[in-house]
């Protein structure tokens, strides 16, 4: 019987242990992607990006089986480039953005939506670094990409903004017919309906914001 | 006893996690020792990790125990990576090395117009190209409105630096097109065979090239079709000389595209050259289709097959020009290029290219020189090719290669007598290319081909040096040394196919400043020295000629805005070229007819986006070509009028779906003279008469819609 309880005991105090052992995996994820987004978040100049980038390739490449690390990696990279279109190393950032953005295309559980509104992100990323000469030659690509995201989920506010914003500063001859401010309306309302969790990407609604101050005067 | 066992086993436990923690520290450098700021440091297979400061310093804490790979990356460097007992990991120093996969390589400007696909130069797409005025909507065209490149006579080819037509040569993918042109009637202008929207990159060198590419003795031009396409398309064009199909299915690892063209003058011709009918009995048609299949194999790993294939015919009256009997030239030609390449970039920075292309062309040619002759031709050329490169330091890269090209030609001509002719031989080289970035200013390429030509079963050994100097950003300086060989055309080889190879050691030094985006400003002399050109005589072909061609070119170009949403670009360029050659029948050196002294063009391109159109006029001038007047002593002792074509064209984008493109050439109506004919015979009174030597038809003009049916793209008239 004092055996028994003995044992017991021990039983009793490993018990804790090795269940924390097991569900810490899926808590260390969800807490470490919470943090991290949540720096991404409030995120303002090219010195944090890096610095949550690494974050999230840290994340992504411990949890190679989650599509939104990898995603992330790809759109703080897209983000540096947009706050620094003049840097030096863009070139070889771009190059890692569209390395990560060709393996998010073999996760099958990734958002298919939001992976090629990440592409037209990236086009358009890359027209920016030289206007002269990727403005022509990346035009399709970031339409065809916005627009493909645009239909395969209607509910995705990030490419309807990003596509009229693109659009808004194209000959008027080369527009399509959608309006600047009906667009971003549109995209407003679906940022409203947008559920903010750290499971699905949400990031744009201030950037729509900023840009949207012409349609409220 | 138990509680207190217990109690003893719970404080141990917790005093063990209380202590688990370690923490790593040291710095992150580059290859100069510098401190990489937020460089990304880690335990491998965890999220425990940190970034390094401003000053590359790092400390990471982590729970691990034992054995850790602690790894350290950055972009534009290879990781790093060290595997030790995470307490001995401390005090780490890290160098980074650069990743000299993503180093920009730079170029040899001397001699070299990078046309599409890259940041020098010309930053142009396929539509300003082909919808510069003058150009009429085809590649070679718009390229003599660079300097160094010839105004041609009838046969419309391209002529570069006083090399003729022939001394050109045409690359697909690195991989040699046998037959670049299509064929046309006598003194009517040639036209590319393969569209130009379908290449992602166009290059052009007037000279110095590099060594992988061969048998070319005055030019290059490099065209790369696309590695991806990644867009679902389908188009369709109308023209005042035909019509076609095309588009592209895309999909994750790969695409396929076609492109079915068809071409008839006939309604053209009634329409604008009414005069002419009766001189054709079938006017010229032509059928071409291309297709390409791309397949991406993994990560900068593709294989492309590219197929064209295309038939040609007519049947037109010609008449000697000193003769009363008419012939009805009955022409009928097919034409097949095919090539397939596969390149990948592996981990450990090599480059790896293969391909193989075979061209093939079979001509029947019924009333080729008289009436009832029959001339018939089946050409081929298969080509072989591999090469590696690799960037082993900032300093040096290396690149070797090596390949074949079998040639096979076959001729018959019937008339009173049969006569017929083979020429089979094949040429091999090696080629090794060494780059060293000296500096980041400063780039020597120093590299070498030996060729083994089977005709004459000669070796040779060909160098080339070229420097590359940076004075400033916007300011270059180059200079290029190299040697040429080239074969004698097949008309020569089958009288003689023992002839050697014709070479040229070439010398060129440039100057160019890139003042801004639009403003360029360049400056070329250059020095081509020829050697055992083919020579005929005592009714033989031998390989004794020789000559020269140097001379001087200008270029300046710019752009600016008008006005709202309106804006010019112009461009001014200028050549002087002083050649002569002893060759071909010419026992001395003469100038050859083939060549203009002094080339100078005016390129204006408008846009207006109010009106959706730009707007080209392009005026081209050359001085008169030199020519033998045989009622005056000397030889080639004449020269022709001066050449002047003044072009216009228009392109309207009608809709993000619809291009319009219509264009004039020689809008005055010029007659142009090229050279003249002389009557072998004498008149009554001891003169031989001469009849000029002009184009078939003295303009051209030509309206095309180009419609995108179906795909996401706008503005884009390339099926490919």
């Amino acid at each position: 019987m004092k055996t028994f309880k003995f044992y017991l005991c021990i039983a009793i105090l490993i018990a804790p242990m090795a269940l924390s052992a097991i569900t810490n995996t899926d808590s260390t994820y969800l807490k470490v992607m919470e943090k991290t987004v949540l720096k991404l978040d409030s995120a303002k100049s090219v010195n944090e990006l890096q610095t949550i980038r690494n974050q999230f390739e840290r994340i992504s490449l411990k949890y190679d089986k989650e599509w939104l690390p990898l995603y992330y990696v790809a759109y703080t990279g897209i983000q540096m480039v947009y706050y620094s279109p003049k840097a030096e190393n863009n070139e070889a950032i771009l190059e890692t953005v569209k390395a990560s953005l060709d393996k998010l295309n073999s996760f099958t559980n990734a958002d298919k939506s939001e992976v090629s509104t990440l592409y037209g992100y990236y086009y358009n990323g890359l027209s920016m670094t030289n206007p002269a000469v990727n403005g022509q030659k990346y035009f399709n690509d970031v339409i065809s990409n916005y627009e493909k995201a645009i239909k395969l989920n209607p509910e995705n506010p990030r490419p309807i903004f990003l596509l009229a914003f693109y659009e808004s500063f194209l000959p008027d001859f080369i527009r399509s017919k959608r309006d600047f401010c009906e667009e971003i309306n549109k995209a407003k309302s679906l940022y409203q309906k947008e559920q903010k969790t750290i499971e699905k990407p949400h990031w744009g609604e201030a950037f729509m914001i900023q840009i949207s101050a012409k349609c409220n005067k | 006893m138990i509680l207190r066992l217990t109690l003893i086993i719970i404080l141990l436990t917790l005093s063990v996690r209380a202590f688990s923690q370690s923490q790593i520290q040291g710095y992150v450098r580059d290859e100069n020792s510098k401190g990489i700021a937020f460089a990304n440091v880690y335990i491998e297979n965890t999220v425990d990790g940190t970034s390094t400061d401003e000053n590359g310093h790092f400390v990471l804490e982590t729970e691990e125990k034992g054995s850790v790979t602690l790894i350290a990356s950055f972009v534009g460097y290879k990781p790093f990576s060290i595997t030790s007992d995470v307490s001995k990991l401390n005090n780490l120093t890290i160098n980074l090395k650069p990743d000299l996969t993503n180093l920009n390589e730079v170029v040899v400007t001397a001699g070299s117009f990078q046309l599409k696909g890259g940041s020098n130069l010309e930053k142009k797409n396929a539509i300003d190209l082909v919808t510069a005025a003058g150009s009429e909507g085809d590649l070679y065209k718009s390229i003599t409105n660079l300097p160094g490149a010839q105004i041609s006579g009838t046969d419309g080819k391209l002529q570069v630096r006083g090399g003729s037509s022939y001394e050109t040569q045409t690359y697909i993918d690195e991989m040699h097109v046998m037959s670049p042109y299509t064929s046309m009637p006598a003194n009517t202008a040639v036209r590319g065979r393969h569209s130009t929207f379908i290449f992602d990159a166009i290059n052009f060198s007037t000279g110095g090239f590099s060594p992988e590419y061969t048998q070319s003795l005055s030019s290059v031009l490099p065209l790369s079709t696309k590695d991806e396409s990644t867009i679902t398309k389908i188009g369709a064009s109308l023209t005042s000389v035909g019509l076609g199909t095309g588009g592209t299915k895309s999909w994750d690892k790969g695409s396929a595209s076609f492109d079915v063209n068809y071409t008839n003058l006939e309604p053209y011709t009634k329409l604008i050259f009414p005069d002419e009918k009766p001189d054709w009995d079938k006017y010229y048609q032509g059928i071409s289709a291309a297709n390409q299949l791309r397949f991406k194999l993994g990560d900068k790993t593709y294989l492309k097959t590219y197929f064209t294939y295309d038939k040609t015919l007519f049947k037109k009256k010609e008449t000697p020009a000193f003769s009363n009997i008419d012939r009805k030239l009955d022409f009928d030609e097919d034409n097949l290029y095919l090539n397939s390449t596969f390149k990948k970039r592996f981990t450990n920075g090599i480059n790896y290219f293969a391909g193989v292309a075979y061209s093939w062309n079979k001509k029947n040619i019924n009333n080729a020189r008289v009436p009832n002759d029959l001339f018939k031709s089946d050409e081929s050329e298969l080509h072989l090719k591999t090469k590696a490169e690799k960037r082993f330091s900032g300093l040096y890269k290396l690149g070797v290669g090596t390949e074949a090209l079998i040639r096979k030609y076959e001729m018959t001509y019937l008339d009173e007598k049969s006569v017929e002719r083979k020429v089979n031989h094949n040429i091999e080289g090696l080629f090794v290319s060494n780059d060293f970035n000296l500096s980041d200013k400063l780039l020597l390429n120093a590299s070498s081909r030996i060729e083994y030509a089977s005709l004459d079963k000669s070796f040779a050994l060909l160098p080339r040096i070229a420097l590359n100097y940076n004075i400033k950003k916007d300011i270059v300086l180059s200079a290029v040394a190299g040697k040429y060989q080239q074969t004698s055309p097949n008309e020569n080889l089958i009288y003689n196919n023992h002839l050697s190879q014709e070479n040229t050691t070439q010398y060129i030094l440039s100057a160019q400043n890139t003042i801004t985006n639009y403003r360029v400003f360049r400056v070329e002399v250059y020095h081509k020295k020829y050697n055992k050109l083919t020579t005929i005589y005592d009714d033989f072909y031998h390989s004794d000629g020789h000559g020269y061609s140097q001379g001087v070119d200008l270029m300046y170009k710019d752009g600016f805005r008008t006005g709202n949403k309106q804006s010019l670009e112009y461009m001014l360029s200028y050549s002087y070229n002083d050649s002569e050659r002893k060759y071909a029948e010419y026992n001395e050196k003469i100038m050859p007819p083939f060549v203009t002294k002094h080339n100078a063009s005016v390129i204006l391109r408008y846009s207006n986006e109010k009106l959706k159109s730009i707007i080209g006029v392009t005026n081209r001038f050359a001085s008169g070509r030199a020519y033998h007047n045989p009622n005056l002593p000397g030889v080639m002792n004449e020269t022709t009028p001066a050449y002047n074509s003044l072009d216009v064209s228009w392109t309207v984008l009608a809709h993000k779906r619809l291009i319009i493109y219509a264009s004039a050439s020689n809008i005055l109506g010029r007659t142009n003279i090229y050279g003249y004919d002389y009557n072998p015979n004498p008149n009554t009174s001891g003169r031989y008469e001469a009849k000029p030597i002009k184009s078939y038809q003295n303009n051209f003009f030509f309206i095309g819609f180009f419609w995108t049916i179906s795909g996401k793209v706008a503005y884009d008239p390339a099926t490919f």
